[in-house]
């Protein structure tokens, strides 16, 4: 699965994919987003919109890029999960830790 | 020892060797046809086969060709010889070597007049099959052509080497499971562990001490090996605690293995509880799991939240403490999301599940019925821990 980013303003960028979300898909979403921060962009949204299945995995490479962005000064949002998503974040609880927006552009509002 | 005795010791060892491989009569696999088709082609010969000898029968493993038998007499092959040599065996016509003119396979519709194989073997001496070249017609192998030939053979007996550890790795998984009967016979417990591939991210235990279980579900982030080396740190980890109050013993267990999470940028998801069998009362904490029910004896199904996060997330991490009392006739089922996806993969598996718990006869009979349903369905780790109160 590809990843394509998309930078807003100065330090923001939206990560987008589409398919599954596991352990096969997850080094390219850490990849990208590693990728980003080394570049300078420490707030990343993932729009997980076109995700349909996210698996321990793929949960695991979106706690490893927010401990890279908060390391950066960051943060990582998520926008838009899709149904089974939602239910992963709220089974382990890490919804608490990983802000959900509705939308990406909502993710950073506050900053922009 | 008469020589003859010595011999069939050295052989009984060598048949052993084939046995616990654990190929003999298993369907073709792309890992071996994938060599034997190269050879082909390097070669030019039209019979390229990995065979695997038992004490009477030659099991060709690669390739199996459908409406054909994969068995042979051992008595009428060539890799019957060449299992006992150390090199390569080269027979460039088979007419003009005495040791093969008169086989069945020479005289009749197989017409071999060339052969060459290379005995494979995972312990030295101990050869364990062949990977040969079969012609039709007279011909020979140049130097180069016995180096590629041997070099070939070393990749089958890698493949061969990964399938015995693998094997090996799966049964200490298996063996490290718990195999006591806490609280009986006042209580029943049984567990599951299905890895998807040879061996699992998940494990459970319990443990007694005194009137106390300590009962442990985990899920290691990823499968296979990586995951299940990650699992087996955890799993020593709470051993350590036995007795512990459960959510000090996750807070403990998530501060100690910090750096290896890091390091290894993995996490776990787990139900650590004590449950007293006197009582009835069950103390827990849940890191991010959140898939533990109870089915109660009047059929409601209670779902036991996540007290905190994974551990693994954050270094200075602490969790809550739940608690709930085990009656009689109520049944505890926890296990990882594997096995909601052997349902329809959403939280409305659980009254399935709850609903199986219900019409099933014993604790045993609700972990064989979720095995049965891992037979093909399965597309991660599953585990299960059952545990009932019978009276």
């Amino acid at each position: 699965m590809k990843f394509h980013s998309e930078n807003v303003g100065d330090t923001i960028a939206i990560v987008r994919g589409d398919g599954r979300l596991n352990m096969v898909s997850a080094p390219a979403l850490r990849q990208v987003i590693t990728g980003l921060v080394d570049a300078g962009r420490s707030k990343i949204v993932v729009d997980l919109s076109g995700i349909d299945f996210m698996d321990s995995s793929g949960l695991g490479s979106l706690i490893g890029c927010l401990k890279t962005t908060r390391q950066a000064g960051g943060d990582l949002r998520i926008a838009a999960p899709t149904k089974q998503v939602v239910m992963v974040l709220q089974l382990s609880n890490l919804d608490r830790v990983l802000k959900t927006y509705d939308t990406a552009e909502d993710a950073f509002h506050d900053e922009t | 020892m008469t020589v003859e005795a010595a011999m069939s010791a050295s052989e009984r060892m060598r048949i052993a060797a084939v046995e616990e491989l654990d190929l003999l009569d298993t369907p073709p696999e792309e890992r071996f046809d994938r060599i034997t088709r190269i050879a082909r082609q390097l070669f030019d010969v039209p019979v390229v086969e990995i065979n695997l000898l038992d004490e009477n029968r030659q099991f060709t493993k690669s390739p199996q060709t459908p409406g054909h038998s994969p068995n042979s007499p051992r008595s009428e092959s060539f890799c019957d010889i060449t299992i006992q040599e150390q090199e390569l065996l080269v027979v460039p016509d088979a007419t003009a070597d005495a040791r093969f003119a008169n086989r069945d396979t020479v005289t009749g519709p197989r017409h071999i007049r060339f052969y060459a194989g290379r005995p494979l073997s995972i312990d030295p001496g101990l050869n364990v099959g062949t990977l040969c070249l079969v012609d039709t017609s007279p011909r020979d192998l140049t130097d180069d052509d016995r180096q590629l030939l041997d070099d070939l053979g070393t990749w089958v007996e890698r493949e061969l080497r990964e399938t015995a550890e693998r094997d090996r790795a799966a049964d200490i998984q298996r063996s490290l499971l718990p195999q006591s009967q806490p609280g009986a016979p006042a209580w029943d417990s049984a567990g599951l562990s299905v890895p998807l591939h040879q061996v699992s991210g998940d494990f459970y235990s319990w443990s007694e001490h005194g009137t106390g279980v300590d009962v442990t579900v985990a899920d290691v982030m990823g499968k296979g090996a990586g995951a299940a080396i990650v699992g087996a740190g955890v799993r020593s980890a709470f051993q350590a605690r036995t007795g512990t109050d459960p959510a000090l013993a996750v807070a403990q267990v998530n501060a100690q293995l910090a750096s290896d999470f890091d390091a290894t940028e993995t996490f776990a998801t787990l139900f650590h509880a004590r449950l007293d069998v006197a009582s009835g009362e069950l103390v827990y904490a849940d890191a991010g799991h959140g898939l533990t029910i109870i089915a109660r004896a009047d059929g409601r199904v209670e779902r036991l939240q996540a007290t905190g996060l994974p551990v693994g997330v954050t270094p200075a991490g602490t969790w809550q403490t739940g608690s709930t009392t085990l009656l009689a006739g109520d049944v505890l089922l926890s296990f990882t999301d594997g096995l909601l996806d052997l349902f329809d993969g959403t939280l409305a598996s659980l009254d399935r599940l709850g609903e199986l718990a219900r019409t099933a006869t014993s604790v045993r009979d609700i972990t064989e019925r979720i095995r049965a349903l891992t037979h093909g369905n399965a597309t991660d780790d599953v585990t299960l821990v059952v545990i009932t109160r019978l009276s």
